[in-house]
Formats: structure tokens, sequence, C-alpha cells
């Protein structure tokens, strides 16, 4: 008796079970409008409103910018990155960030990150001197993460909002937010201080970082334009996406 | 007597089964995840492939990378997302002329990236499955960087493709419609195709200018 009962919900079971797997085959077979509709419908809610009425300025600076970047900036990072090697390279962007993990431990403050906050702390502290002034990172080795929390991020947690998008003349897509954020990070960098009464050297060491920066990414804007059909509504896009 | 009891049991599962799985199992043999990195070693094949190396064999490595890549896409599905709605008012023929410049331009664009291939690895991290949909999480793991690349799978027949790729967390699908829909708008479908080959022409011309 008891068998018998096993078998039947064995059975029931398994027929249950077997409904279940056929089924994502049979909706293929549904009406191809209905299907047209849930296709489309997985894509319309994810539209971002563009936000974007300094259109017309926003496109001459970005050709500015085009401009500069495929004449200047990646000829020079592409010898830069045949004369100098990797591992040097990889020093240089870690020094930097280093610099500006002080701010970081700001802004994870400001945010109420506290766990981040001291995180960040130890980060600093390991890759300032076991690390040679943050030459080297061994915290990240030592699996610490990085908690990359700028200004633009403080201002968001009290609630200010994107505003329209920016295109800003050296550093690319961003919009008000994202300006007055760029403010805070500066004031925030010691780089900053240690250069103000020297333009010329600050510049450089911008046009440095910059090039050293670009060296680790070689072609791929380049690349990232030549599949598009209007170059500045991708990259708008490609903001759009990845800061949501 | 409880032998032959059990035996019934055996029996009429043996039976369910092969009525139940023949069905089912044609659409689960092979998990989304599974058929990707099944391509991955494909396309390493390819790539180690002695007979396929070196420059003047770049034409015909391409070609079978792009044989193996897109034998993962669904691309009319890809093409109508990428278009949106105005894809509703296209003819059989339209659509077809579309998704066909539409996968050139893609070969154009990410195919010659396989050039610059140098033991790169990849690492599957997640897979995450509803009923006919699935998400493929991946990483590029090189020396100096990790690039997140996500798959947007859907179940047809028996097999997964792909109709989104989302890198570094934008999606493909999204970018592409946020440029075609104003120039539908702007321009109707004429001047899209139009703007369509003048780009896959100057990328063209411009792997001239590389290889010469």
């Amino acid at each position: 008796m008891i068998k018998r009962f096993c078998l039947v919900v064995f059975l029931l079971c398994t027929f249950c079970w077997s409904v279940t797997l056929v089924r994502p085959g049979m909706t293929i077979a549904a009406d191809s409008a209905v299907a047209d509709e849930d296709d489309f419908a997985e894509y319309d809610n994810k539209i971002i409103p563009v936000n974007d009425p300094l259109e017309s300025f926003n496109r001459v600076i970005f050709t500015f910018n085009d401009r500069l970047h495929i004449w200047v900036l990646e000829p020079t990072a592409k010898v830069y990155s045949k004369a100098v090697p990797s591992l040097f390279r990889t020093g240089i962007r870690n020094f930097f960030s280093n610099l500006m993990e002080p701010a970081r431990f700001l802004n994870c403050l400001l945010q109420g990150r506290f766990s981040e906050a001291h995180d960040v702390f130890l980060r600093f502290l390991l890759n300032s001197t076991a690390g040679v002034l943050g030459i080297m990172d061994p915290a990240t080795y030592d699996g610490m993460k990085t908690h990359d929390r700028r200004f633009a991020s403080t201002l968001s947690n009290y609630g200010a909002g994107r505003g329209p998008y920016l295109v800003l003349p050296f550093f690319g897509p961003s919009d008000i937010r994202g300006f007055f954020g760029l403010v805070g990070d500066t004031l925030t960098n010691p780089v900053f201080w240690t250069l103000r009464d020297e333009p010329l050297a600050a510049v450089a060491v911008q046009g440095g970082k910059a090039v050293n920066r670009t060296s680790f990414h070689l072609g791929e804007y380049q690349r990232l334009l030549s599949g598009t059909l209007d170059p500045y509504i991708a990259i708008r896009n490609v903001y759009r996406q990845s800061e949501q | 007597m409880p032998v032959k009891k059990s035996n019934l049991v055996f029996l009429c599962f043996l039976l369910i089964s092969l009525l139940v799985f023949p069905l089912s199992w044609s659409a689960a043999a092979m998990g989304p995840e599974a058929q990707l990195k099944l391509s991955v070693d494909k396309l390493l094949t390819v790539l180690n492939d002695k007979q396929l190396q070196g420059p003047e064999k770049t034409e015909l490595r391409r070609q079978k990378v792009a044989e193996v890549a897109f034998s993962q896409f669904n691309m009319t599905r890809m093409a109508k997302l990428c278009l949106g709605r105005g894809w509703r008012k296209l003819t059989p023929e339209q659509r077809q002329e579309f998704t066909r410049l539409f996968k050139r331009m893609l070969a154009k664009t990410y195919v010659s990236t396989i050039d610059d291939y140098s033991g790169q690895k990849v690492v599957f991290t997640r897979e995450i499955i509803n009923k006919d949909r699935a998400e493929v999480r991946s990483k590029i793991v090189s020396d100096d960087k990790e690039i997140p690349i996500n798959y947007r799978m859907k179940l047809e027949g028996d097999r997964w493709l792909i109709y989104d790729v989302i890198i570094e967390n934008v999606s493909l699908v999204r970018n592409y419609r946020s440029q075609f829909a104003p120039l539908m708008q702007k321009k109707g479908y004429d001047g899209l195709i139009e703007q369509m080959k003048k780009r896959i022409k100057e990328i063209e011309s411009g792997e001239k200018k590389n290889n010469g």
C-alpha cells in the first residue's frame, strides 16, 4: 500500500517536473507579436532619460576631447608604453591612486560607511609603508578591498541630483554633480596642494597621469567608437549606463 | 514477491524516463554557461591552430573566429532589440537587410580584437537561469586588468543564444538603441542604412591602412 502510494507520488512529481522543464521550449511557439512585446519590454523600462540641454555645447567639447585623445594622448601613450615597462607604469598608477586614499577615507566617513573607511585607512597605512610610498600595492595582494568613494558619490549621498549631462574639457563625460565632485576631489588631492604655486608642473603631472592611464587602455577608445553611428550619443549612453 | 514489486517500480521509472527525458533533456542537456565554455574552447583551438597563425592568415583566422562566435548569437533578436519598436514598421526584407548590416558592423568592429589576444583567460563566474532566459557572467582576466562581460541569453529550441552583451556594466543593446532610435526618427530607415554602410566602409578602409 505504502509502495503504491510512493509510486503515485513519484509519478506525480515526475509529471510536474517534466511539465516545468518542457515549458521553456514551448514559449518559442507562442505568438510572435506577444514575444516581441516581451522582448521590447525588457529594455523599455531601462531607457534612461537623456537630460542633455547643453548638447550643442557638449558636442563642441566632445570633438575637442576626441581630437586631443586621438592626435595627442594615444600616440604619446603608445610610444610611452613601448619605452616604459608595464611594472613601472603600474607603479606610477599605484602611487597616484594611493595619494587619493585620504580623500577616499574622508568621503567614506562623510557617507557614514565606517567599515569602508576602516579598510581604506588600513590600505593607506600598509601601502604607504610596506608598499614604498604606494608604488606597490601589497594591500590588494593581501585581499584588502578598495572603496573608490569620490566626492561626487558623497554629494549623491546627501541628495544632490545628477543634473544635466556635461562634457568637461580634458576630463570627458560628466554631469553637473560630477563637476562639483571633481572640484571636491581636486581640493582633497595632495598633488594639488603640493603644486598649487606651480601651475605648469601641475599641468605636466596631470598630463603624465593621463598618458600613464591611457597606456593601459591603448586602442580601446578607437575600438569603442569604430562600431558606433553617433559617437557622441554612444559615449553619453556608456556614461549614463555605467553611472547607474 | 517484494523483488518483483520493486522491479515493477523500476520498470515504471524507466518507462516514464523514456517518455519524459527526450523532451526535457533536449532543452536542458547543456546549460548556457557550459555552452559558452565550449565555444570559448573552440575559439582557443582556432587561435592556437598553427596552420592559422601569421599575418597572412589573418583574414582566414578572423573568418573562423566569427563563425564560432556568431553561432552563439541570435542576430535577428539582437538587431531587433537594438532598433527598438521601429522594427515593427519594417518589411521582412528590410529586417533582413538591417540584421545583415548590423552583424557586419559588429563583425568588423569586434572580430579584429581577437588579433590582440595574448593569453588572457576567460573565467565564468555565475549563471542565472530564469525559465527561458539566462545571464552568464564572465571575466576576461589579463595581467593588469579584469573586464567583466555578461551575456544575456534566451533558450531557442535546444540551444541558448545570446541577444545582449554587457561589457563593464554597459549593455550593447541599450547603447545601440540610444543611437539607432534618434537616427530612425531623423533620417528614416533609408538614412539609417546609408549611415551603417558608410561606417562599415570607414572601418574597412581603416583596416587597409593598418595592413598596408
